[in-house]
């Protein structure tokens, strides 16, 4: 890299973030807001509390060193679980977008690495309590999650490590905005994930996860559930990989840009005669790098895509998407990546038709959507 | 907790974000490219680190809430672009500007990186903070902030406006 761009950059940015009035921030007004949620985490503590004394008797719930009043996460006894693995997640409540989310003081993911058993300890800056009875697979590749009880909008669980791309798959249209965090579960192969939304419903609707495996595999967090996949070369270094769930109505492409360029597509609908498909313009320069994919049926062949416009003609691979154990499934992928030299201004569609043979050798048209 | 304690805690605390926001700020405008989003993931880091304010250490408050708004950035932006199949594109950079165009021209041009890039780019170019450092703040390896660096960097200089700035900042 060039050093002179470097010192180039840092005084262009320099001289870039100084320019705007930002206006000034009360430190009072911080202070109040920081007050009510602390506050809201006493009353929280306070529900948790009779909440877990009302199922302790249901045998889901254990209620723990109540009364405690610290807020320092104890070390795990090792005498009383010699192979468990821990990790701590510390003050999970926080403002998105405005709005108070309330956590815990933090959480401890505790793994036992030779029953597999996972137990979650939650803190709300006085009392403790923990909830057990998750397991995972002492050797590796399964996943646990669970919603923190008396805490509503909290998911936390336990994922293989590496699980690239974890993502959370909630209801169509799910608003509102998250914060994760993640931690290696030491001398295990697994990790342990908190996530914190600010609409209660991305919890409650949340269908599970997906991810990339080590071997490149798209796994789901249900065993019942199949993810099929497809890997593509684009433009990046490493193929892009079309996926879809069908159970949870999901379709969505990963590519090598790491988790920060993941884009997902809630694709909806029945896969019946309309062709699900996922469109992402991201500037590259004075251009944008366009990615079109999408799903048509198993043996579809001779595939014709049809492009807004001035968007040029583009031809699209395609490839069977395969589950995790490598067996076709009912899909035939489609993918084109490219660059648009005369990018939109509007979030229109750049792919507006495609057509194909089925295997029976019938033309068809699909419609996008 | 007393009264006094309390109020020293406060008091403590007030003279952080007073210290601090101008930093805070600066980062915020060029990871979200809006005042508006700039202030509100201020003040909200802010309140996150007032809500852990006793187990934060004075020498660390800065660091500390500097990591919570990064990571507060970071996932609210995951989850917003996840709503849309087809987002905005910011407006194009121009190439014959002036300095304050241009310096509109730099933060659209951060906008247009991946978000892990960007934020990298501005923990190490504008932040200074080390490739370890970086790495600690985002919970990512060294090796993922070289490699987000690299192609932050590479991305910024093939599209960079070639007019020389006038830049009111600091030089290294």
């Amino acid at each position: 890299m060039n050093d002179t761009f470097e010192d180039q950059l840092r005084a262009d940015l320099h001289a870039a973030a100084g320019h705007p009035a930002y206006g000034s921030i009360d430190p009072a007004e911080v202070i109040g807001e920081g007050r009510r949620v602390v506050r809201r985490r006493h009353r929280l503590q306070a529900v948790g509390a009779a909440a877990a004394v009302a199922v302790l008797g249901v045998g889901g719930f254990l209620v723990t060193d109540t009364g405690r009043t610290t807020t320092t996460p104890p070390a795990h006894h090792s005498s009383t679980v010699p192979t468990a693995s821990s990790v701590v997640f510390h003050d999970l409540s926080t403002n998105l977008n405005g709005l108070e989310v309330p956590g815990p003081a933090w959480v401890r993911v505790d793994l036992d690495q030779t029953t597999g058993a996972v137990t979650y300890t939650f803190n709300d800056g006085k009392d403790t309590s923990a909830s057990g009875h998750a397991s995972v697979a002492p050797g590796g590749g399964s996943i646990t999650w669970s919603t923190g009880d008396g805490y509503p909008n909290l998911v936390v669980g336990v994922a293989p490590a590496p699980a690239i791309h974890l993502t959370d798959i909630g209801g169509r249209g799910g608003t509102g905005g998250s914060t994760s965090d993640v931690k290696l579960l030491p001398g295990t192969p697994y990790q342990a994930f908190v996530r914190l939304y600010s609409a209660t419903e991305s919890v409650s609707q949340l269908r599970g996860f997906v991810w990339v495996d080590s071997s490149g595999a798209v796994r789901t967090s249900d065993r019942a559930v199949k993810a099929y996949s497809a890997g593509f070369a684009g433009l990046g270094r490493a193929p892009s990989r079309l996926a879809t769930v069908p159970d949870w109505d999901w379709l969505g492409v990963f590519d090598d840009d790491g988790a920060s360029s993941v884009w997902i597509s809630e694709a909806a609908g029945t896969f019946g005669n309309e062709v699900p498909r996922v469109e992402m313009g991201r500037l590259d320069g004075t251009a944008t790098q366009v990615t079109v994919a999408g799903l048509l049926p198993a043996g579809a062949s001779l595939v014709t895509p049809s492009y807004a416009l001035g968007a040029g003609s583009h031809p699209l691979l395609t490839a069977p998407l395969k589950d995790a154990e490598g067996s076709p499934g009912p899909y035939t992928g489609f993918f084109a990546q490219f660059r648009d030299e005369e990018p939109k201004r509007a979030p229109t569609p750049w792919l507006t038709g495609i057509a194909w043979t089925d295997a029976g050798g019938q033309r068809h048209q699909g419609t996008l959507r | 907790m007393g009264r006094e304690d309390k109020a020293e805690r406060d008091a403590a605390f007030a003279a952080l974000v007073e210290q601090a926001t101008p930093s805070l700020m600066r980062t915020a405008w060029l990871l979200t490219g809006s005042t508006d989003a700039a202030r509100e993931l201020v003040q909200a880091s802010l309140v996150k680190t007032y809500a852990a304010w006793h187990r934060v250490r004075p020498d660390e408050a800065l660091a500390y809430t500097r990591r919570v708004l990064v990571n507060h950035n970071t996932d609210t932006w995951r989850r917003r672009r996840g709503e849309h199949l087809v987002p905005d594109l910011p407006e194009q950079p121009h190439h014959d500007v002036s300095g304050a165009d241009h310096r509109d021209d730099l933060v659209r041009l951060l906008a247009t990186l991946p978000a892990q890039q960007r934020r990298v780019v501005v923990l190490r170019y504008y932040s200074d903070l080390s490739e370890q450092a970086t790495a600690d703040v985002l919970g990512i390896s060294v090796g993922a902030v070289k490699s987000a660096a690299s192609r932050g960097l590479a991305s910024l200089r093939a599209s960079y406006p070639s007019s020389t700035p006038a830049t009111g900042g600091s030089t290294r």
